[in-house]
């Protein structure tokens, strides 16, 4: 009875075949430079990291006359067979997005010392006091990092600006690092357009609880406070939150929060943002003309690396004197003639 | 031999590997016209027939060809495998198991709990030990929908749903709480003692040179050696020579400790002079072997045990078994611990095996559990048929990425021929209207894989 299926099943096999050893031999190595991204669980339409990553990839591979690709990443553990598949594939610069993959780009990078490796927002310390400089081992990893005070400071500028109370506020997630810049630029930019400023901060150890933000942000509303900075992912989102629900002013973080987080979009007066696209773009720059530096890749105000977000429906509501401060203290900080006062 | 005893012996074969090539035919007819409406749905979408072409090649040189490709598409399979023999599992007692992921999830943190929590054991108590935990969680996870099941008769397929989300969640919370590694700036549960880690390949010549390990290994090969000897005992060629009870269990527990010893003297040196595994970058781990095994086991406990036979005559016709006397509602939670176990111990062998921090980090999302429903039906609920299934699905999974490099092929395609290839599997009507071929009216009328609302 299973004559006639065999039959098709043999047809079937000579026709794959075949038509496979009629394919297009894969195409010849090109002298076209390759650059891969690979994106964490997020995937490339995050609207958030991944996807400006991937933007500034293609805007350097298409400057530069590479070719970009990008492998989003299903899971934590893909995270090193995708950056494998790019190694093996021969590319010569692969971009890895965020600290969830730190060990795995980690790994890769002396697996291949031959391919330039840029990480965004991950950068590798020491684990202790004494311990060697990691760059010293990752001779081609370059970390895109960000000067968030910077661009705190700017916040901070809008926050003191539109505040009437007097009392402006953050809602942060862990006391790490970059949550630290963000934080102190914030309350010297509130003090910078307004000296006699009061400023209230709370660091709640996650990242991941809006519920505990929503509340912290309630009892800085009962404060007085009338501007909120949401300065730790969605721990932050539930300071946003609060203040929305009392038609108060917020300032997003990382991303245009406008575009991200769409709930609270009537309250943003702005986000303090970092452009990955420009990091990447940046950091690509460097592998092209030869430049590339491991370690460290700052991006600041200067090179357009971090900024603030548009207006969008508080661009009527800000004050003009606001925005020239903003203007005043952007063009300070560049210059340096102004500090944010943020001290390792 | 004489030619009488021969000819029987033969046609007996014959019919065997004709059985065999008859059951394989259908699902790889199926998996054949599933590449084929594959291929016409790149062409129509990209707009030319070179795409397709393109995309295949990669898809087969990223699953099998490239370097670490075959040692890749094997990594996915093993978790595959497991998950998959936990849905077939249930299959076969008339359960449908939807929380094999929700499971996979529960046996992936008792894992990180247990492989984390003791520094000094030596890997022969404390690999076991992970992984007997990460059944256990699997298994308590797998019986509560097994008893609201036995006891209320509330569905298993919401109560396991919903069982998912609980899981997610406790997960999630044990990871960035309880089990919180404080010093890694991502979140993640701590890394698990090497003594717990599911050796790569490439390492195992270096953990052989320890005693311990090489001994752990020998109880293994003498433990398989002896299932295989006492299955062997029973074929009539050597149960004739054996004539006593004795004598078979001489013969038995002797070939047991012969490979037992042997394979402790000599797999130490033989694996560090000849181990085709030398990449230290591959990430195949010993957990194939584990899935092997595991494949073996469950078509042992299913078609050779009380137990199994139970659980089948519960699954295919649940009044008779209890007229027989069987206790349906022990038979119920014991196929949702069995299903369970199988599924946690598929969440271990990511952290154990494959996870880079060798720890259970946030996002954990693998969507082994989902997949592992497909594979289970591709294969028909047969363990055996499970490990070509669990691969072919781990290769599409693995080869996806090199296509859509190549191509430019979204590996979403691989879910569309993942789909068409469970569509045909599923409805053999339509294979046989293209195949034109002749059904046999006994054959329409096949038995449900499990059974729909109520007993």
């Amino acid at each position: 009875m299973s004559k006639r299926i065999w039959l098709i099943v043999a047809l079937l096999v000579v026709v794959a075949l075949v038509i496979g050893a009629c394919a297009p031999a894969p195409a010849p190595a090109a002298a076209k430079k390759k650059v891969g991204l690979v994106t964490d669980v997020g995937g490339v339409n995050d609207k958030s990291f991944n996807q400006s990553a991937w933007d500034g990839t293609q805007k350097a591979a298409k400057e530069f006359g590479w070719d970009a690709k990008f492998i989003e990443s299903k899971q934590p553990t893909d995270y090193e067979k995708n950056i494998d598949q790019f190694a093996t594939e021969k590319y010569d610069a692969i971009v890895t997005v965020g600290f969830l993959m730190g060990d795995a780009t980690a790994a890769k990078a002396k697996q291949y010392p031959g391919i330039k490796f840029g990480i965004v927002d991950y950068g590798y310390f020491p684990a202790k006091a004494g311990d060697p400089d990691p760059y010293v081992e990752l001779k081609n990893v370059t970390s895109l990092l960000f000067q968030e005070d910077e661009v705190g400071f700017l916040a901070g500028v809008v926050a003191g600006g539109l505040s009437k109370s007097g009392t402006v506020c953050s809602v942060s997630g862990m006391e790490i690092p970059p949550v630290v810049r963000f934080v102190v630029g914030y309350q010297n930019g509130a003090k910078y357009i307004k000296p006699a400023v009061k400023t209230l901060n709370t660091y709640i150890p996650s990242f991941t609880d809006p519920a505990k933000g929503k509340e912290v942000g309630q009892s800085m509303l009962s404060q007085g406070c009338d501007v909120v900075f949401g300065v730790g992912g969605n721990t932050g989102n539930g300071g946003l939150l609060a203040f929305k629900e009392k038609g108060l002013p917020a300032i997003g973080v990382d991303v245009d929060q406008y575009n991200t987080y769409p709930e609270v979009k009537d309250a943003l007066a702005t986000s303090a943002q970092k452009n990955v696209d420009t990091a990447v773009y940046l950091f690509l720059k460097t592998v092209s003309d030869g430049s590339v530096k491991a370690g460290i890749l700052t991006a600041n105000l200067k090179n357009g690396g971090i900024g603030l977000a548009p207006y969008h429906d508080w661009d009527a509501k800000v004050p003009a004197d606001v925005k020239a401060k903003v203007k005043e203290a952007t063009d300070a900080l560049i210059s340096g003639k102004l500090t944010t006062g943020y001290k390792p | 031999m004489s030619s009488t005893t021969t000819t029987p012996t033969r046609t007996h074969y014959r019919a065997v590997i004709l059985k065999m090539l008859d059951a394989l035919s259908m699902p790889l007819v199926a998996i054949l016209f599933a590449f084929a409406l594959g291929a016409v749905i790149i062409t129509i979408t990209s707009g030319s027939l070179s795409a397709a072409l393109v995309a295949y090649v990669g898809l087969i040189e990223g699953a099998f060809i490239k370097t670490r490709g075959m040692s890749e598409s094997l990594v996915a399979a093993i978790p595959y495998v497991f998950a998959s023999l936990a849905v077939a599992f249930g299959f076969k007692a008339g359960l449908f198991n939807v929380g094999v992921e929700g499971q996979f999830y529960i046996g992936a943190v008792t894992a990180a709990a247990v492989g984390a929590a003791f520094s000094d054991l030596p890997a022969i108590i404390h690999l076991p030990l992970v992984i007997a935990a990460a059944a256990l969680g699997g298994a308590v996870w797998g019986a509560i929908p097994g008893f609201l099941k036995a006891k209320t008769g509330a569905h298993e397929v919401i109560n396991t749903i919903m069982m998912n989300y609980v899981a997610y969640r406790l997960v999630e919370y044990l990871v960035s709480n309880v089990l919180r590694d404080r010093v890694s700036s991502a979140v993640q549960t701590i890394r698990v003692a090497p003594s717990a880690e599911l050796w790569s390949m490439a390492s195992v010549p270096d953990r052989l040179a320890d005693p311990l390990n090489a001994l752990f290994v020998a109880l293994l090969i003498a433990l398989a050696a002896f299932f295989f000897a006492r299955t062997l005992a029973k074929t009539a060629r050597i149960s004739a020579s054996l004539n006593t009870p004795r004598s078979a269990r001489l013969f038995t527990v002797g070939i047991a400790l012969a490979s037992g010893v042997l394979s402790f003297l000599l797999l130490p040196p033989l694996t560090r002079a000849l181990w085709i595994w030398t990449d230290k970058f591959d990430r195949l781990h010993i957990g194939l072997f584990l899935a092997l095994a595991a494949a073996v086991f469950m078509y042992w406990l299913l078609n050779k045990t009380t137990i199994g036979f139970e659980l089948r005559t519960v699954g295919a016709n649940p009044s008779a078994a209890q007229y027989a006397g069987i206790n349906i509602g022990r038979s119920i939670v014991l196929a949702m611990s069995v299903s369970g176990a199988l599924a946690g111990i598929a969440g271990a062998t990511e952290v154990l095996g494959v996870s880079t921090c060798r720890c259970l980090p946030l996002f954990f999302s693998a969507g082994y559990g989902f997949d592992s429903i497909a594979i289970a039906l591709l294969a028909r609920g047969d363990a055996l048929g499970i490990l070509p299934a669990s691969f072919l699905f781990g290769a599409l999974r693995n080869g996806a990425d090199l296509m859509e490099l190549r191509s430019g092929v979204s590996k979403h395609v691989i879910s569309l021929i993942q789909a068409l290839v469970l569509l045909f599997v599923a409805a053999p009507a339509i294979v046989r209207y293209l195949t034109r071929q002749k059904v046999k009216p006994a054959e329409v009328a096949e038995a449900p894989l499990t059974r729909g609302w109520g007993r």
